[in-house]
């Protein structure tokens, strides 16, 4: 993440979102969607920018972190493991498709899904703390108030998208 | 760092500013310092080694507690794309 904060190629950023809209283009013919894709994936970048701005605003008061665009390459890795995320979701959706039965097949699924669920979340968390370190140049304590805030305003947003049938699990 | 990296004064100065770039993390109390600074050496370094195996423990911690009722947790999730 040291290096990623340094680059200044946004073609990165680009082939990121360009496999992002894929996904929303091809999940639109694996199940009906309310709302067009291309509406999911603006979303997905007002997720992705109010992620940012919301990080830059709290290190713009403890006046660190001046140059906007660490941010933009930090935040925008740290999506990579919800991308890997909503791409098996949406492969076992096809290969796999739930609800799953209470069996012993059923059981030993579960077990490797949520493992796989929580390692790719363990992942994103560490991930999003290095974006938001690198980024701010905050430190531990500062970063986590970052994450309590950010979290009090993500919730009732999921809560909204949820509702809005645009999101189940919040692309972030 | 290789014996090239280190003789060469230009990957010296690189190496150091990469290091002094960020202050070092202080969490104000020791024993709290010292434990953060063994974790996160550990996961500096190779992390999935660390995560899978912790991931697995909490799945099973999960269906431990929650027994059958962790099948109809994955059916969830697995509609939430």
């Amino acid at each position: 993440m040291r290096e990623i904060a340094r680059e200044d190629d946004f073609l990165q950023i680009g082939i990121l979102f360009t496999i992002i809209l894929i996904y929303y283009l091809g999940v639109n013919t694996i199940r009906d969607t309310a709302w067009h894709p291309l509406i999911q994936f603006l979303f997905v970048g007002i997720n992705y920018t109010g992620t940012i701005f919301f990080t830059y605003i709290f290190a713009q008061i403890h006046r660190t972190g001046a140059s906007l665009r660490p941010y933009f390459f930090l935040f925008s890795y740290a999506m990579i493991p919800t991308i890997i995320w909503f791409y098996m979701n949406s492969l076992l959706y096809v290969a796999l498709p739930p609800p799953r039965n209470i069996t012993l097949t059923g059981k030993v699924f579960s077990l490797v899904f949520i493992t796989l669920s929580v390692s790719l979340l363990t992942w994103k968390i560490l991930l999003w703390y290095l974006a938001v370190r690198y980024a701010t140049r905050l430190k531990f304590y500062d970063i986590l108030l970052i994450g309590v805030l950010f979290f009090a305003f993500l919730l009732p947003y999921a809560l909204l998208l949820y509702n809005l049938s645009l999101f189940r699990i919040p692309f972030i | 760092m290789n014996n090239a990296a280190t003789h060469n004064p230009k990957n010296w100065r690189s190496r150091m500013d990469d290091i002094l770039s960020l202050e070092p993390n202080d969490l104000m109390f020791q024993p709290l310092t010292t434990a953060y600074k063994l974790v996160t050496r550990r996961l500096k370094v190779w992390p999935f080694l660390y995560i899978i195996p912790l991931s697995f423990a909490a799945a099973a911690l999960l269906y431990a507690t929650f027994g059958s009722s962790v099948v109809k947790l994955t059916s969830l999730l697995q509609y939430g794309f």
